[in-house]
C-alpha cells in the first residue's frame, strides 16, 4: 500500500475507532480490520481502549462500598411537606 | 429489572400527588442514581446529599415532568446536573478509591503477589485519571463506560445531541488511555 494510501485509510480509521470500542461498527469493520492488521499505532490504540473501558464497566458492576441510600432519601422526602399544588 | 408496575405508571401516580408511588420510585432507583453520582463528586457523604436533593427536587417537579423522557434520565440528568453545581462550588476533594477493588478483576489469571501489586497501581492510576478529567468528559466517561448506559441515554441525561457526547467521550477516553497506558500490558 502506498504512503497516500496508508495515511488515508489511518485517518478514516481514527475516526472510526471509537464505534469500533463500542462495538457498533457493523459493515465498516472488515476494512478497518484490514487497517490494524498493520498499523503500528492504531492496533495497540484499540486495545487499549477497549481494555480500558473493559476496566471501567468492571468497576461499574461493583457493589457500593457504603449501604443503601434508600432509607436516607426517604427521611428526607418525609421531611418535605405534601405538595400544596395536589392537596 | 423487570417491576410489576412499570416506571411510566408509578410516575403518573406521583405527578398527582401520590408519594407512595414515588417512594417507590426512590426504593427503585436511588442506589444507582448514588453509584453515578459519588464518582462525580468523589465523596460518598457528598453523594448522599445529591442523590437526596435530586429526589427532592424531582418530588417538587414532578407536576412538570411530560414523561417524554423515561423517569431515570430525567431523574439522572437532575443529579448530575446537582453534582456538577456542587463541584462548580468547590465542595470536597477526592475521597473514597471508587475504583480502588479494580484490583480483584477477575479475568486476570497471573499469580499472587506480582498480580496483585500491578493491579494496585492500575487501579489506582486508573481512579487518577477518571477523577483528572474535565467534569464535561468525566460525566460521559461514568454515565456511558461505568454505569453502562446507552449513547442515547447518556446523551440525553446530559443534554447533548449523540455527535457531540460522543466526541466527549472519545476524548475522554483517549485522555484516561494515555494517564494508564504503562499499566496496561496489552499484547
Amino acid at each position: 500500500m502506498n504512503h497516500w494510501r496508508m495515511r488515508s485509510e489511518h485517518r478514516w480509521a481514527q475516526r472510526h475507532l471509537p464505534e469500533m470500542v463500542d462495538g457498533t461498527l457493523p459493515r465498516r469493520s472488515q476494512r478497518l480490520r484490514d487497517h490494524l492488521a498493520i498499523c503500528p499505532e492504531c492496533g495497540p490504540m484499540l486495545r487499549e481502549l477497549v481494555r480500558v473501558r473493559g476496566l471501567l464497566l468492571n468497576s461499574g458492576r461493583r457493589p457500593a462500598a457504603s449501604g443503601s441510600v434508600v432509607p436516607t432519601v426517604l427521611a428526607h422526602l418525609r421531611a418535605e411537606p405534601c405538595r400544596a399544588d395536589h392537596r | 429489572m423487570s417491576h410489576a408496575i412499570h416506571d411510566a405508571e408509578l410516575v403518573i401516580r406521583a405527578r398527582g400527588g401520590d408519594r407512595s408511588a414515588f417512594e417507590e420510585l426512590v426504593r427503585r432507583h436511588a442506589d444507582r442514581l448514588h453509584a453515578v453520582v459519588v464518582r462525580l463528586v468523589d465523596d460518598d457523604h457528598d453523594a448522599q446529599e445529591v442523590t437526596q436533593e435530586a429526589f427532592l427536587r424531582a418530588w417538587r417537579a414532578m407536576p412538570k415532568f411530560k414523561g417524554d423522557a423515561q423517569f431515570f434520565t430525567w431523574l439522572y440528568r437532575i443529579g448530575v446536573n446537582e453534582a456538577n453545581r456542587r463541584l462548580a462550588l468547590g465542595a470536597r476533594g477526592p475521597g473514597q478509591d471508587s475504583l480502588h477493588e479494580i484490583a480483584h478483576e477477575p479475568h486476570d489469571r497471573r499469580p499472587g503477589p506480582a498480580r496483585t501489586t500491578e493491579q494496585r497501581d492500575l487501579a489506582r492510576a486508573l481512579e487518577q485519571a477518571v477523577r483528572a478529567l474535565h467534569p464535561d468528559h468525566r460525566t460521559a466517561l461514568v454515565l456511558r463506560d461505568i454505569e453502562g448506559l446507552s449513547t442515547t441515554q447518556a446523551a440525553e441525561i446530559m443534554d447533548l445531541g449523540e455527535a457531540a457526547f460522543k466526541s466527549r467521550l472519545h476524548r475522554a477516553r483517549m485522555t484516561v488511555r494515555d494517564a494508564v497506558s504503562g499499566y496496561l500490558h496489552v499484547d
